[in-house]
């Protein structure tokens, strides 16, 4: 451990290449950003109101299974011959509350311990530092399956599951910015005038780690997304007649030569929400850089 | 590092709840034969106990017992090769990928073409590799009928006997991965654009793709390779969806299935096992990190 330590770090304070936050979205330019951004935006507020504004209920039988679109069905409709717009709009909440929980969760707790181990250095530094470093080579699917052969597959596993393999990457990112900036004058004078390190942390440092964190964030919602879909596309999912779009994926895919829309239209929702949450995320982190 | 890898795992199913003696007994589960079924099982001795015994059979060869009675090891060994071949393809599409996108994009910063690569390489990050497995299918397997929709080895047979079956579990897990990894490429190669010796190498009237390959692209594997191991993580996630979705016969599927009947044994063997794939990329991205700088070859 201390050995690959001494070979990998690419600077004095331990901090990796894949430390750098912002290069997912460098050198796309503003408006490219803004215009895949867009739709992607339009894909929350329907997967918000989705099912107050579906023109059929949830899990509605209406036609024959795999219909092409037509016949009032603006997408078709799926295996089970239910609207497959009407569906799509149900199953948007649930890919947006757990991970949107799950993310929040991870920045916290990623900032607390990567601002703590750099702020405090030496032995809590190290030791953290090797904490996180194992917690970092676990697949994030494999600790949320074992947590869930235990608990069963509910939100609270996927939100542990990610704090503890999403959060090793902003504790790095966290403790890298603190690294730096705690030895800017500012922090050393509130060090002098006396106060408590949680005052500094809060008041000092938080406000330079921000950016970063932000900017890592949308990576973050999307592997807390990712484990929520694995889960449906395993089958452990929601009860029936509960449905998000990667369930959408998983039961729909057979048909997909009859309704291509019935594998596209999840497909297309997932990958559009995605898109928004890391440039939105990003153009944010933007703002606090500057 | 791997065993602390192991002593997660194990405490991880030592504390969860569920208890494999009643679970094996099922219905017929009277407190007495529960008591001898536990003792039967070693689940009577305290944890840490459990734990040494577990190590000792796993560094011995014994990866314990599957629920239905197969030994662990043979049952893994099949599925993990398959997942290795599956793994390895993927790996290489992987680095491929970003390599190629991350370079051109970089050698071009701030012009059209790196936003058009930057803007694509941001869809690719964005889109999980189920979707991409799923729109491969619609595009490939039903709409051009050039890949199989599934991906079924018979038992005993090689994947590597129908490539063909590999293709599109592979490119899925590759894009999003490699997509992601091209962004870290990327940045490193507009770092690298300016340093010293590859200015030198220029100055000095070398062709464009002498600077490149001799001088550009070491600088650039050593600060990416952690990157590259990261995203070896991201595939053996990946790997049990994908594999999941092809119906391939690999250690993902194995896990998903162990997991549906908490077959604890089998979890932890496969668990442990995708693990240790991730260090060794670790292990390997560090030497490759070190092959690649040559002040860090003196290093103690």
């Amino acid at each position: 451990m201390t050995a690959r330590a001494d070979v990998t770090e690419t600077s004095a304070t331990g901090t990796r290449h894949i430390d750098r936050a912002g290069a997912i979205t460098a050198g796309a330019g503003r408006f490219a950003l803004l215009l895949v951004a867009v739709p992607g935006i339009v894909v929350i507020v329907l997967a918000i109101i989705g099912p107050w504004i579906a023109p059929h209920p949830l899990g509605a039988t209406v036609a024959p299974p795999f219909e092409p679109p037509g016949d009032g069905h603006l997408f078709g409709t799926d295996r089970l011959g239910r609207d497959l717009w009407s569906q799509a709009l149900y199953g948007g909440r649930g890919l947006l509350i757990v991970p949107a929980i799950a993310t929040v969760a991870t920045v916290f707790v990623g900032a607390a311990v990567g601002m703590t181990a750099g702020y405090l250095r030496g032995r809590v530094d190290a030791l953290t530092l090797a904490m996180l470093d194992l917690l970092l080579v676990l697949p994030g699917v494999l600790v949320m399956l074992v947590l869930a052969s235990g608990w069963g597959a509910g939100p609270v596993v996927i939100v542990i599951a990610m704090v503890l393999t999403g959060s090793p990457f902003l504790a790095r990112l966290a403790r890298a910015a603190t690294l730096d900036v705690s030895q800017a004058p500012f922090v050393q004078v509130s060090v002098t005038q006396g106060d408590g390190t949680f005052t500094i942390l809060r008041r000092d440092v938080l406000p330079n780690v921000v950016g970063p964190l932000l900017a890592d964030s949308g990576m973050r919602f999307l592997g807390a997304l990712y484990l929520v879909a694995a889960l449906s596309l395993l089958g452990f999912g929601p009860p029936t007649p509960e449905t998000n779009w990667a369930v959408m994926i998983r039961e729909n895919a057979e048909g997909a030569g009859l309704n291509v829309w019935a594998l596209a239209l999840p497909a297309l929702l997932i990958a559009l929400l995605s898109i928004a949450v890391n440039v939105v995320l990003q153009t944010i982190a933007d703002r606090f850089a500057r | 590092m791997l065993f602390g890898v192991s002593v997660l795992l194990f405490a991880a199913t030592a504390v969860l709840p569920g208890d494999p003696a009643s679970r094996a007994l099922g219905q017929d589960a009277t407190p007495e034969n529960l008591e001898a079924m536990r003792r039967q099982l070693g689940l009577d001795r305290p944890v840490p106990v459990q734990y040494a015994d577990w190590v000792s059979g796993v560094l011995s060869g014994d990866l314990g017992t599957a629920t239905t009675g197969r030994p662990v090891g043979p049952l893994l060994r099949e599925r993990a090769t398959n997942s290795l071949i599956l793994a390895g393809f993927a790996a290489s599409l992987t680095v491929a990928i970003a390599l190629v996108v991350g370079v051109a994009s970089g050698l071009r910063a701030g012009r059209p073409a790196d936003s058009a690569l930057s803007v694509g390489a941001l869809v690719g990050v964005s889109i999980p590799d189920f979707v991409v497995a799923g729109v491969l299918i619609s595009l490939f397997a039903f709409t051009f009928e050039w890949f199989p929709p599934v991906s079924l080895v018979l038992a005993g047979a090689n994947p590597l006997d129908r490539p063909s079956i590999l293709v599109l579990p592979a490119v899925a897990l590759a894009v999003p991965a490699g997509a992601w990894a091209s962004r870290y490429v990327r940045a490193a190669v507009v770092d690298a654009r300016t340093a010293p010796n590859v200015e030198a190498a220029r100055l000095a009237g070398l062709s464009p793709q002498r600077v490149l390959l001799r001088h550009l692209l070491p600088g650039v594997i050593g600060p990416t390779a952690q990157v590259f191991a990261a995203a070896t993580g991201f595939l053996v996630g990946g790997s049990v969806v994908v594999e999941g979705i092809f119906a391939y016969p690999g250690m993902g599927s194995l896990l998903a299935n162990a997991v549906a009947v908490e077959d604890i044994d089998l979890i932890l063997a496969t668990g442990l096992v995708m693990a240790t794939a991730v260090v060794v990329s670790f292990l390997v991205a560090d030497l490759a990190g070190v092959l690649s700088n040559p002040r860090l070859r003196t290093a103690p």
